[in-house]
């Protein structure tokens, strides 16, 4: 599936970029603490910084435009309500609101989905590869490249494993049914996959 | 769960790729984990990083829309610490300390009536929950009973008839032997019904439609809990 992103005017003095890479402009961990004093103009940054990629991620992992748009809601709404229990101790501010953004994705994707549409996407998904189909649509920032390189190597199983699970919401179980494998040997392909996937980005915490 | 299952759910966990009842069970074995709490902050991190490479601008109206609900939307206060609740003797006393760890605990525990966790819940259910707890709490004929738990620990009570509800807290229990977990029970005359699990340490469990209610007990139980209580029961409350 093709996506082309819509409206691609932007507002003014926001860049294609969701995560700023100019130095002076706020982060996520800059404007949270601000957001949680309830500063509305904060978030409202924030909101600039960061729609276009929850709405993305959403987008992907529901299809469904209206749906995502409702969750895409929920979620910065809930950074805003939430805001000061973010701790930067335990990570960063767009991990924290990214962590929110799928749970809130796959929640929807799990619960308002009737079985049958579940056995159809289910099986959509066999035919449409989550992976190509990211990647193509992404712009070439270099932390999407970094990501794409370091997806690229991973085993092909593990690959799948972790994007089936991560874009398309399935759970273990199902990515199993759908890539016919041993439900022990996805789980492993998943740890193994973001282990490596951890290491080529050179994430460490705290 | 063996030990060898629970390691290699990091992955899956992580990916949000586990049903509720395992992620209940992964999370709670995090808190006893201080390795693989480490490699899920690693891993979670990792995962954010996936969504680096869907984008998509949203509608305008999606801008306003949002901007005008956070401006309806009151904020929550800081995380409190949530293990192990102290619970004074002194009801009054108790009572204004429960609120702000009730609302605390709340605002940090599951909407499952079967589990016991720290994790992110649904907006909503939380919201409702955190006004039962309110209501309940300034309710006129609140009343409110305490109980020593059998090898450490506290039971309270807080409960309104006109409510229906009560609030049970547990706090400082000793660690249940291997292979077991505490229940909790409501009791009215023969019928005995579970209403929660707990693993250790300290929880709050809403108990809806206790207006008939004789006592709450609490029990030790198989991992997974019970159908009927095995006793005798380690502490018991009497609501009558």
């Amino acid at each position: 599936m093709r996506s082309e992103p819509e409206g691609r005017a932007k507002p003014p003095g926001a860049g294609l970029r969701a995560v700023p890479d100019r130095p002076g402009e706020p982060t996520a961990d800059e404007l949270l603490p601000r957001i949680a004093r309830g500063d509305e103009a904060a978030f409202a940054t924030l909101y600039d910084l960061v729609a276009p990629r929850v709405f993305g991620l959403i987008r992907r992992v529901l299809r469904d435009p209206a749906q995502a748009e409702e969750v895409t809601q929920e979620v910065l709404v809930e950074v805003w309500r939430t805001a000061a229990r973010f701790d930067t101790v335990k990570g960063s501010g767009t991990a924290w609101i990214f962590t929110i953004a799928h749970r809130r994705a796959v929640d929807r994707v799990r619960s308002s989905q009737a079985s049958s549409d579940r056995e159809r996407r289910v099986a959509v998904s066999t035919v449409d590869t989550p992976y190509d189909d990211v990647v193509e649509a992404a712009t070439a920032r270099v932390e999407q490249q970094q990501v794409r390189r370091c997806l690229g190597g991973l085993t092909e199983l593990q690959r799948e494993a972790i994007t089936l699970a991560y874009y398309g919401g399935h759970s273990y179980r199902e990515v199993a049914e759908l890539l016919g494998a041993a439900l022990p040997t996805i789980k492993t392909r998943m740890r193994d996959g973001l282990i490596r996937m951890r290491d080529c980005l050179g994430v460490t915490v705290g | 769960m063996t030990a060898i299952d629970i390691h290699a759910l990091a992955g899956a966990y992580v990916l949000n790729a586990v049903d509720d009842i395992e992620r209940a069970a992964f999370a709670r074995h995090l808190a006893e984990c201080e390795a693989c709490a480490v490699e899920v902050g690693e891993l979670s991190e990792t995962a954010v990083r996936l969504s680096d490479l869907p984008w998509q601008q949203p509608p305008a109206r999606l801008r306003e829309a949002v901007l005008a609900e956070i401006s309806q939307t009151r904020q929550v206060g800081p995380a409190v610490a949530s293990r192990g609740v102290a619970v004074p003797s002194q009801p009054r006393r108790w009572r204004m300390m429960a609120a702000a760890a009730a609302a605390a605990l709340v605002a940090a525990a599951g909407a499952g009536t079967a589990t016991w966790l720290v994790q992110e819940n649904r907006v909503r259910a939380e919201q409702v929950r955190a006004d039962r707890i309110e209501r309940l709490m300034t309710a006129p004929d609140a009343q409110f009973r305490t109980a020593a738990v059998a090898q450490g620990g506290n039971v309270s009570v807080v409960l309104s008839q006109s409510e229906n509800r009560a609030m049970v807290t547990l706090s400082g229990l000793a660690d249940p032997p291997s292979g077991k977990t505490y229940e909790l029970w409501v009791i009215h005359d023969d019928v005995q019904t579970a209403v929660g699990l707990v693993g250790k340490g300290s929880g709050v469990q809403l108990v809806d439609g206790i207006a008939d209610a004789d006592l709450v007990g609490v029990t030790l139980e198989p991992a997974g809990g019970s159908a009927r209580p095995s006793l005798p029961m380690v502490s018991s409350v009497v609501l009558a």
